[in-house]
């Protein structure tokens, strides 16, 4: 009898295991892909159509995002429940329409990249409507057309600045992102702390530094620097004892004491700080400038949810949510941490670098040459 | 025992061949026809993989052909040290796991050893200990700067830092040493319970010592198994790649793991899946060698035939005065592979950010990460999990007994090829099989709803573990003599029924422990749950890790913890009450 009941157990356990999404809420599989809202549908079109007027499109997708109810969205690590709450309370305010976030951490851009352009190759609808991504990551993206360009003005709260808008209505920017030196200052006096990547070769800072494992981000320094003159800094780096980690593993080290230095994002040097933790950020070379962006994902299930969403985190209002919950903000809005360490960074003498002013030096990142170097930077810090 | 009445009577040689009798179709052919169609799944999820290797960036239908992937691994200054790395450390990571399993099981199987139910129990709960996570506190303990060990030994040895250090070859192998044990164990442990003492007792009688007949008699006997998991071993020793990430970063160890990691994390553009897919290749090599070995020992199977039509019962060996040097050995492993990492796991889940012990981090804890963790935690990451888990045992339990049993009990041709597919996805990368899991279920989206779900996670274990499956069936199959089942087939009973009713019952130890074993190892596997995580098939494995990886590591340990605790009640309760199936006293 026992074995009938297990048997009819385990039967049972397979078929809700083999089930499909539920299509209502996923944006997984044929089934969604399929079926879909037909009003989310209609909408979809609407999106598309040509508006009479900013208003009228506005309320087009006002009404279309309220049939929708839902978006799925890939958004940044450190999102909380009670932060989502706030959003979509905010959502709520601006456009009188609630809806439901459905969050999932974003945890590795390249991942969720990867992803999204083989659903978009296999013409599924894709797993999220919204993604975050950042520029460089993006771009390869946006060559593919896995995103829905997006008539972006009309729909931002007010307040929102021109800038905020990425080209051709691909994105718009959520957050921004300084890419430098996080150091312990009970370690490493302000004297000491190394101003240049090739610092990292100083012998004094010998078995104290980690270097972020994706070398992508060593590329403003082949861009402005050369390429010859950055393989040989990072090369010193490590012949010096610098490590690759990735950042959870920068933060445990940098926590544990082990390692007093890490080339990292502020957004992580802003983590250890809310941690207690002693930290300062500084620019090495340049002060090197992110854009982390939110899209809507080409075939959406839910386009227009997605669309208000984004909206709403690039306006003044999600600005003040994303600051409060994750700790970011956006230099492009005046006065803010992003706006003044920029301002800091260029007074002490560091020029600037962002991605958004050097469309050529992204074009050069995804190139063939590009890619090579990436790799043989990556190769390096490896210990090759 | 009882058996259908036949409707007709084998043939004598087709009993003599070992062949089932077949009426109608045969519900021999029908097994056989089982384990073809697994062979035929996994071959076509590998040629996915080796095909990506063809395809220069991401992976698509109609993409021209190149060998530039294999040019650039080629060319690459650390590809022929990851090679050498991978290879010495699964080397002595066997060699280690060989050191401790063997007595261990020993101990616990066939001889008196007392707390046996616990012993067995903290083997299982060890497991699920993500390899992160012990990788983080043996930093602790043995990172060069900041390692408790270290700073102990400095106060009486003046050095900056060191003496000893975790951030070495010898580091990874000790580490994974310590982790892999269990596997050994366990594929040894099932063998050791079916033993029949009539050899061991007839070499006792006729005069060999104790250690004489542990040396020429149970040994020899064990091979099979031994062999099986070793060879199981070396090929998960050289594919892990969290350990080598964090421990060989310092030391600059690479291996073919980390080197294929980091070809997934690409730095610009998209995954690299094709040099992921080369270095995977790579990997598969030295599996093909051994599973050629192992097939060679497969062919004198008969030789290693313990368990007859004759009843019988293991041989315990008391241990007299040697008891309290037994415990303290296993109690001494159980310190260094389980209990410093799991104090280590509850350290970091009570403070905000991982840190030496000292006075100061002593006022930071606080149980504010369970209060997260609880209230974050979704029913259905629960529901998809527990699916998970008794899926996969269930499979690959039921695909390696049927597998096995075409393998090593039939004359059907390409029953050689079918256990080289069944173990070729151990040779093969997780995040392989994930791809090509993934990659297929893109493919046929439009007729099979398999994309986004938990029953992806599901196909993609149990083509994963497959492997472990066939290698413990095969060993205890071998075990189990023919005559047993050929009395059957002369009785008149069908293959499916021979399998359910004779092999069943006597190798039920080792697919409890399979099955036992795979939804552990479903349970803790984050690579491939990763890969083809979407928002509804999220599983607690890819929860921890994205607490890890979102830089919440006293979540990550949290949640790690509960599960521990969970999984470990839950053994203890499931040995008492099977304990006397799985213990023949």
């Amino acid at each position: 009898m026992w074995r009938i009941a297990f048997g009819a157990l385990a039967c049972l356990l397979l078929i809700l295991a083999c089930g499909p999404a539920a299509p209502a809420s996923g944006g997984t599989g044929a089934a969604s892909a399929a079926g879909g809202d037909s009003a989310a549908a209609a909408a979809g079109g609407a999106s598309a159509a040509a508006p009479a007027s900013d208003a009228a499109y506005r309320q087009q997708v006002v009404d279309a995002a309220r049939a929708e109810g839902e978006v799925n969205a890939t958004l940044h690590t450190s999102w909380t429940p009670e932060g989502i709450q706030r959003v979509e309370d905010a959502i709520e305010r601006e456009y009188g329409v609630r809806i439901k976030i459905n969050y999932q951490p974003i945890i590795n851009y390249v991942q969720r990249a990867s992803e999204l352009l083989g659903e978009a190759q296999a013409n599924v609808t894709p797993s999220f409507d919204l993604y975050q991504s950042s520029d460089t990551t993006a771009a390869a993206l946006f060559r593919a057309g896995a995103h829905e360009e997006v008539n972006w003005a009309p729909l931002l709260p007010q307040g929102t600045p021109a800038r905020a808008i990425g080209p051709g209505g691909r994105y718009v920017v959520i957050y921004t992102d300084h890419f430098g030196l996080l150091s312990d200052p009970t370690v490493i006096p302000d004297a000491d702390v190394p101003r240049s990547l090739k610092d990292l070769g100083n012998p004094k800072y010998r078995g104290k530094v980690m270097l972020f494992v994706s070398t992508n981000t060593y590329m403003p320094w082949v861009i402005r620097l050369g390429r010859d003159e950055t393989l040989a800094a990072l090369r010193a780096a490590v012949q010096n004892g610098a490590i690759a980690d990735t950042f959870p593993g920068h933060l445990t080290r940098y926590a544990a004491k082990e390692y007093p230095m890490a080339t990292t994002g502020v957004t992580f040097a802003r983590l250890a700080e809310a941690r207690g933790l002693p930290m300062r950020f500084t620019p090495l070379d340049f002060s090197q400038n992110t854009d982390h962006l939110a899209f809507v994902a080409r075939k959406a299930a839910h386009p227009n949810a997605a669309k208000l969403l984004a909206a709403v985190l690039a306006g003044p209002e999600g600005q003040k949510i994303e600051e409060d919950v994750i700790g970011v903000s956006n230099r492009y809005y005046p006065g803010t941490r992003e706006a003044k360490l920029e301002d800091d960074a260029l007074a002490a003498g560091f020029p600037s670098f962002s991605w958004s002013d050097s469309p050529d030096a992204l074009d050069f990142v995804l190139s063939p040459e590009g890619e090579a170097t990436v790799r043989e930077m990556g190769q390096i810090v490896q210990g090759g | 025992m009882s058996v259908p009445a036949a409707r007709t009577q084998p043939a004598a040689r087709d009993v003599a061949r070992g062949l089932p009798r077949f009426p109608g179709l045969g519900s021999g052919y029908v097994l056989y026809g089982i384990a073809a169609a697994l062979a035929l799944l996994i071959v076509s999820l590998l040629l996915v993989v080796i095909w990506s290797t063809f395809v220069a960036g991401q992976p698509r239908l109609g993409a021209a052909l190149t060998l530039a992937n294999y040019a650039e691994v080629f060319r690459s200054t650390l590809t022929y040290p990851g090679i050498v790395n991978s290879l010495l450390i699964g080397v002595g990571t066997v060699l280690l796991n060989l050191l401790f399993a063997l007595p261990a099981a020993y101990l616990i199987h066939r001889t008196d050893l007392p707390w046996r139910h616990v012993f067995t129990t903290l083997m299982l709960v060890g497991v699920i200990i993500p390899g992160f996570l012990r990788a983080i506190g043996w930093i602790l303990l043995l990172s060069p700067q900041i390692g408790l060990i270290n700073q102990a030994l400095r106060l009486a040895i003046p050095v900056e830092t060191g003496p000893l250090s975790i951030y070495n070859l010898g580091g990874i192998i000790f580490l994974q040493g310590l982790m892999l044990t269990p596997l050994i164990f366990f594929a040894v442990a099932a063998t050791m319970q079916a033993m029949n003492p009539d050899l061991e007792e007839a070499a006792s009688v006729s005069g060999a010592g104790p250690l004489q007949v542990l040396r020429r008699v149970t040994t020899p006997l064990m091979m099979p198994a031994v062999l099986a998991a070793v060879i199981y071993n070396f090929m998960t020793a050289i594919a892990i790649f969290e350990i080598p990430a964090l421990i060989g970063g310092p030391g600059r160890v690479v291996t073919l793991a980390t080197l294929m990691y980091s070809s997934i994390q690409a730095s610009a553009g998209l995954p690299r899946y094709g040099m992921a897919g080369v270095y995977g290749v790579l990997l598969l090599i030295p599996t093909l060698v051994a599973l050629y070995l192992y097939q060679r020992m497969l062919q004198q199977g008969d030789r290693y035939a313990v368990v007859t039509g004759k009843g019988y019962r293991p041989r315990i060996i008391p241990l007299g005065r040697w008891k309290p040097v037994a415990v303290a050995a296993l109690l001494g492993y159980f310190t260094l592979s389980l209990f410093l990492p799991f104090l280590v796991l509850v350290w970091a889940s009570l403070l905000p950010y991982i840190q030496v012990p000292s006075a100061a981090a002593l006022e930071s804890v606080s149980l504010s990460a369970y209060a997260t963790v609880l209230q974050a935690l979704d029913v259905r990451v629960l529901g998809n999990t527990v699916a998970l888990v008794v899926s996969v045992g269930l499979l690959v339990a039921t695909l390696s007994l049927i597998t096995s049993w075409v393998v090593v009990r039939t004359r059907y041709p390409g029953r050689r090829l079918l256990d080289t597919a069944a173990m070729l996805p151990h040779a093969t990368p997780s995040i392989a099989i994930g791809f090509a899991v993934a990659f297929l279920a893109l493919a046929l989206a439009s007729v099979l709803p398999l994309y986004g779900t938990v029953a992806a996670i599901v196909l993609a274990h149990t083509i994963a573990f497959v492997s472990f499956g066939t290698r413990t069936a095969n060993s205890a199959l071998l075990q189990v003599h023919r005559e047993l089942e050929e009395a059957a087939f002369t009785s008149g009973a069908s293959a499916v029924t021979a399998l359910r009713r004779i092999i069943l019952p006597l190798v039920l130890p080792a697919v409890l422990y399979t099955m036992l074993w795979v939804g552990l190892l479903s349970l803790r596997e984050v690579t491939m749950a990763l890969f083809l995580q979407r928002p509804q098939n999220t599983v607690l494995a890819t929860q921890i890790w994205n607490y890890w990886m979102s830089t919440k590591p006293a979540e990550a340990a949290a949640l790690g913890t509960m599960l521990i605790v969970v999984v470990a009640a839950g053994f203890i309760v499931l040995l008492q009450v099977a304990g006397r199936r799985i213990y023949r006293q």
